[in-house]
């Protein structure tokens, strides 16, 4: 049965209590769209240093990235001729969200790698 | 016998000497005027009459019982009744002022430790008990005096009084009697003024007989011992309540229970006290009270042992030094460190004590070990040569045994926990020379190690190793040396193992040290263990043939840990010795679990957004497909190999990851061949060597060519934990050995200075390698970050100190955690940071950089993890501060560092990957670790620059290439390096190394779980066992979760949304991917 769920925060964490078998929780908010500039290049102050051989230094260049949430949906300038443009994301602009069949895996196991590690490989452990 | 002219002689040397309190004429105690009654100035008398020896079963039991001792501590101590007539014995040891006189009068030697250094030994110390005397100086001393040494009986009668007690002062241990307080010398052990502890007094009167110093007895053993001498009583080195006791017994095989040493030694730490008869007529004060009860102070001087020194361990490297010649010494001539390095001829006879030297550990400052090349100095061969260097660090003997036709170079070089002692003997005669060398390792001048009793010193037998105690023909009253050809069965009748060998060890008294010297080649065939000098043999065949030249290596360790530690080690060792010839000899590899990718599949409808484990299946791609086989896997860089065989590491600890992001079985057997091929060119040194010859090595870089294996540390320290990955996939136990291994090769080749530790920029084959056979040609300190072909000195430390850290947590193993933490010391010293800015922030404090972006945050990654092990709040904190310092360049919001960075530093507009890679993996752990909340960072980094560095356009990929590769497919699934709108035409192994794992890192905190609960960190696509993360963003600001085990959930909520306006619903209007059979039919 479709229910509105009271949200209790805890810090930037929202949470939902008392959770069975194949129940879904969704969760909605509006998308925010932000575009800002940045100046990317040469600063003035360090174009006489430099301990490594071989970079080149453009002059700084300003350029304006939009994004949609978390995610730069465009950026420019742009070089047009490039063979291999990265962030070409113009399919993001719309609001509508495509959906896809695909096949997805279960690991039974994951690889630690954060933490102290005590633990996560049994045979390493003293007697 | 009783020579009274001679004390009236004594007296008037005394007077004219000014020295107080020296005579020995008798003199009445103020209440006794009856002459019957008088006793010698400085002399108690002890009654005639039967007193108890030795100790009982019922105190054996008790001693053990109440201080953890081993039994076997008292078994010689024969506890029998003994009646003794009625003699002096003075009240305290004979002192320093007294044997000056005695020096001056006669001409005698003077003690050895006069002419040494340690303040306690000096001669003007005139109330300090005289030491370093051997027994025949303290024999003549005491027929100057008209005394005699004290027979073993009556010094044990002076000390116990008649009633058997343990101690002088009774039956209850008592250490405040004997204990010291910290000397003026820096805390250096030491004895006390002979008359200042009076709470250390038997019953007669007598001080110190439990604490001070030994003190000779007049007890030379019966024939075929007549060489070794009683010492009773404990001493300034000594803690333990069983070294004070009267029976002073700690397993001298004589069976009397004292400890024995030979009558030649002048133990800087041995003194001796007087007796005397009684003359005819005396008789014992009827009153009893012989000696005045003490009245003054009790202030005594407390100077523990010098404990081992864990801080310094492996720091700098061990030291042999000579020792000089007692009477050279004697005339004034210098001390041994100023001698010229070289020494020839008769220079060597004047000045040293042949064959003899010393071994100086610096982090066992308390301890003084001797080698005694045995065999030279039994046939009194010539030294023709000897020469030490600057640093007392390496020692070149030429010599030989003439009658033998033995001619014998020797060389000593102290390491950085053991010393190598190599012998190149050759035979010039026509017969088999049958024993050519026999090293002797003492630690009689080691308080902390020696071990008179035997229960400390364990050998190998077919039950394992074994402490003296535990083996067959330890409790023998005539042989105190155990004498073991290999393989030694027990005698006809007796029980116990075999002793096989090849180990001998004596550990430490508090169990955290130990000393061994053995043979790495040939296989020792003899061990040896002389409990009277707690000394060590481990000697192997050194037969040599006419005409031969044998070479034989003896390694001497001083090391921090267990037995089972040595054991490793020495294998370790031993393999490394035995395989640096040649490349094919590799340490042995059992071989490799194949694994098959198993796992929960299902289809879904789901949201098509960015899905990491899509860019999973891509960079499988790469790793199956971007190396040569032919060339040892080395990983593909653009069109060309890398040159940098080592990266491969990063590539083995990518698969598993990617693997169990997306469930691929792409190239399951390229995988487990790369692997093999890896560990294959781990050596037995434990360490993974790249071939000179390599053909498609990249040389250059600046570096010498190597002639011969070499390694990178830094790959070693990926290496290890791309084991760990690898470990947790199939759970082979086989992989905890290949990395302990690897951690000890890695703790074995820094250079150690104070408090820290650093992998040096070897000069040769390439950045910062370590030559397998020739080490470090350079170990010179980096003087700044900026080292190195690449720039940075910290990114060839960050692997290994990642690695140690980790393999200490996974094993418990401290030694891997301290060295870590000395790396880490290193790395944060202030010449590898900003001065900081703005100027009155310090840089080194906020963890400002300058320079190589990936050097710097890769360096975070390993300062990070050891801080979270090691539990380093301050360290973490840094790390945090260091982190936010290094958003500042580029464009954090999408991931962009530039490849240098820094406020001073150009920045290269081009981002490699790994920066991107390591800032999503700082943000990661850090957020985990609750050091801050940089989940949107990580959201940030990998839906921009992480993916879209990757090449997954074929298309696009191709057209990027096409002029320098026109089948590019391998690099479909690479990383490559980003401007900030286009690629560049290349990719990075490096970068692909990374940024594979990175992507793992980040999908693996998309979500969590653990006792129901799941936290959902990132809204970004995954299945996991616990809900499946649907996210729809950036189209839609909508997620959702497809419960399967969890009963609870948190869901972050990445801060760009507004709060206020989320809704959230369960079980909620029925979306495509709730129709389409989100969860999978389990039947």
């Amino acid at each position: 049965m479709d229910q509105p769920v009271p949200i209790v925060w805890l810090g930037n964490y929202l949470t939902v209590d008392d959770l069975h078998q194949r129940d879904v929780v969704t969760i909605t908010f509006p998308m925010v769209e932000e575009t800002f500039t940045r100046m990317v290049g040469l600063p003035a102050k360090g174009r006489q240093s430099g301990y490594y051989d071989g970079a080149t230094y453009p002059e700084p260049e300003e350029y304006t990235l939009h994004f949609k949430g978390n995610t730069l949906v465009d950026i420019s300038p742009r070089d047009e001729d490039h063979p291999y443009p990265i962030y070409q994301r113009e399919k993001y602009r719309t609001e509508k969200t495509p959906m896809k069949r695909v096949a997805r895996y279960v690991a039974p196991y994951t690889i630690r790698w954060h933490g102290d590690d005590r633990g996560s490989l049994r045979s390493a452990q003293p007697e | 016998m009783f020579m009274i002219h001679r004390f009236h002689h004594r007296v008037i040397v005394m007077l004219m000497l000014g020295a107080a309190a020296l005579c020995f004429a008798f003199h009445g105690k103020s209440d006794a005027a009856d002459a019957s009654h008088q006793v010698p100035e400085g002399m108690v008398v002890v009654p005639g009459g039967k007193f108890i020896m030795g100790t009982s079963d019922e105190q054996r039991e008790r001693l053990a019982s109440e201080y953890k001792l081993n039994p076997d501590l008292f078994g010689m101590q024969t506890y029998r009744e003994v009646d003794l007539p009625t003699f002096f014995i003075d009240r305290h040891e004979v002192t320093v002022g007294q044997y000056r006189a005695f020096v001056e009068e006669t001409g005698h030697r003077p003690p050895l430790t006069w002419q040494l250094n340690s303040w306690y030994l000096e001669e003007r110390r005139e109330q300090w008990p005289v030491v370093g005397v051997d027994y025949d100086d303290a024999a003549a001393y005491a027929k100057w005096a008209g005394k005699r040494l004290s027979t073993e009986e009556e010094w044990e009668k002076a000390a116990r009084g008649a009633d058997g007690r343990l101690w002088p002062w009774g039956n209850e241990w008592a250490p405040d009697v004997i204990a010291r307080e910290p000397h003026q010398n820096q805390g250096a052990p030491g004895p006390w003024p002979v008359g200042l502890n009076h709470r250390d007094r038997s019953v007669y009167g007598a001080l110190n007989m439990a604490g001070n110093v030994p003190e000779w007895v007049d007890g030379k053993l019966e024939p075929g011992f007549e060489y070794t001498a009683i010492v009773k009583g404990g001493g300034f080195l000594f803690d333990s309540p069983e070294q004070f006791i009267c029976a002073a017994g700690v397993g001298h095989p004589r069976g009397n229970g004292s400890l024995a040493t030979s009558i030649m030694f002048n133990n800087p730490y041995i003194g001796f006290r007087c007796a005397m008869d009684v003359p005819e007529g005396f008789e014992p004060d009827p009153s009893g009270a012989v000696e005045p009860p003490y009245q003054g102070p009790i202030d005594i001087l407390r100077a523990g042992r010098r404990a081992p020194d864990l801080s310094s361990y492996r720091r700098e490297k061990i030291k042999i030094l000579p020792v000089a010649n007692a009477s050279y010494l004697a005339s004034g001539n210098p001390k041994p460190r100023k001698w010229p390095q070289n020494l020839s001829g008769e220079g060597i006879k004047a000045k040293m004590t042949p064959w003899h030297l010393e071994v100086s550990v610096p982090y066992l400052p308390g301890d003084q070990f001797g080698i005694l090349l045995e065999n030279h100095w039994q046939h009194n061969s010539p030294i023709e040569e000897i020469h030490f260097n600057k640093d007392f660090t390496r020692v070149e003997l030429k010599t030989g045994v003439p009658e033998w036709n033995l001619e014998s170079r020797i060389t000593l070089e102290g390491g950085l926990d053991h010393v190598d002692v190599t012998y190149e003997n050759t035979n010039t005669g026509d017969t088999v020379i049958p024993g050519s060398q026999e090293m002797c390792l003492s630690a009689l001048g080691a308080p902390n190690f020696r071990d008179h009793d035997g229960a400390r010193t364990f050998l190998s037998t077919e039950d394992g190793l074994k402490s003296m105690s535990q083996i067959w023909h330890y409790v023998n009253d005539r042989i105190y040396c155990q004498n073991h050809m290999l393989p030694s069965k027990p005698p006809a009748g007796t029980e116990g193992p075999a002793i096989t060998g090849p180990l001998i060890a004596t550990t430490s008294r508090d169990g955290q040290w130990l000393v061994s010297p053995l043979s790495l080649t040939p296989a020792p065939n003899r061990l040896f263990n002389n409990r009277e000098y707690s000394c060590l043999h481990c000697t192997p065949d050194s037969s040599v043939e006419p005409g031969e030249t044998k070479v034989m290596i003896q390694r001497i360790y001083f090391l921090h840990g267990t037995l089972d530690d040595l054991s490793v080690r020495y294998e370790s060792d031993l393999a490394a010795i035995a395989g640096p010839s040649s490349i094919g000899e590799q340490a042995e590899n059992p071989g490799i679990k194949t694994v098959g990718v198993e796992g929960e599949r299902y289809t879904a409808l789901v949201p098509d957004t960015l899905d990491l484990a899509r860019h999973a299946e891509f960079a499988l791609n790469a790793l199956v497909l971007g190396h040569y086989p032919e060339f040892d896997y080395e990983p593909k860089q653009s069109n060309r190999v890398t040159g940098d065989f080592f990266l491969g590491t990063k590539w083995i600890e990518s698969f598993p990851m990617m693997r169990v992001m997306c469930g691929s079985d792409l190239g399951l057997d390229v995988e487990m061949k790369m692997m093999e091929s890896y560990l294959a060119r781990i050596e037995a040194d434990g360490l993974l060597h790249c071939p000179p010859d390599n053909p498609v090595r990249r040389g250059g870089r600046g570096y010498e060519q190597a002639e011969e294996p070499y390694t990178s540390p830094y790959a070693d320290g990926r290496m290890v934990l791309a084991m760990m990955a690898w470990g947790q996939r199939d759970g082979d136990p086989a992989w905890t050995e290949r990395m302990r291994a690897m951690a000890e090769g890695l703790k074995r080749i820094p250079i150690y200075k104070d408090d820290y530790a650093y992998y040096p920029d070897g000069g040769v084959a390439f950045d910062f390698s370590y030559l397998r056979n020739s080490g470090y040609k350079n170990t010179a300190e980096p003087a700044s970050e900026h080292a190195g072909a690449e720039g940075t000195v910290k990114f060839y430390q960050s692997n290994q100190m990642r690695a140690l850290a980790r393999w200490a947590a996974l094993s418990g193993d401290r030694e891997s955690l301290q060295v870590a933490g000395k790396i880490a010391n290193y790395l944060l010293k202030p010449q590898f940071w900003e001065k900081g800015y703005p100027e009155e922030v310090i840089g080194r404090q906020r963890g400002q950089w300058s320079g190589h972006y990936h050097g710097n945050t890769a360096v975070l990654m390993g300062l990070l993890r050891y801080a979270i092990i090691a539990r380093d709040r301050q360290l973490m904190e840094l790390v945090r501060a260091s982190y936010e310092y290094s958003r500042n360049f580029g464009i954090a919001r999408i991931g962009w560092f530039p490849t240098h960075s820094g406020h001073d530093t150009p920045p290269k507009v081009v981002c490699e990957t790994c920066r991107t890679a390591d800032m999503v993996a700082l943000a990661v752990e850090l957020s985990t670790e609750g050091l801050g909340d940089y989940w949107d960072d990580v959201d940030g980094y990998v839906r921009n620059a992480l993916v879209e560095q990757q090449f997954t356009d074929m298309d696009r990929l191709k057209a990027l290439v096409a002029a320098k590769d026109p089948d590019p497919s391998w690099m479909l699934g690479t990383f490559g390096c980003g401007g900030l709108s286009v690629m560049d035409d290349y990719t990075i192994a490096c970068c692909t190394g990374n940024g594979a794992p990175a992507m793992y890192f980040a999908w693996e905190g998309i979500v969590r779980a653990e006792d129901g609960v799941a936290q959902v960190n990132l809204l970004l696509n995954r299945a996991s066992p616990w809900l499946d993360v649907n996210s729809y963003l950036p189209y839609e600001g909508k997620v959702t979760l497809h419960n399967k085990t969890a009963r609870r959930v948190s869901v972050r909520v990445p801060n760009w949304v507004d709060k206020l306006m989320v809704e959230c619903r369960l079980n909620g209007p029925a979306g495509p991917d709730r129709l389409a059979g989100q969860l999978p039919d389990r039947g």
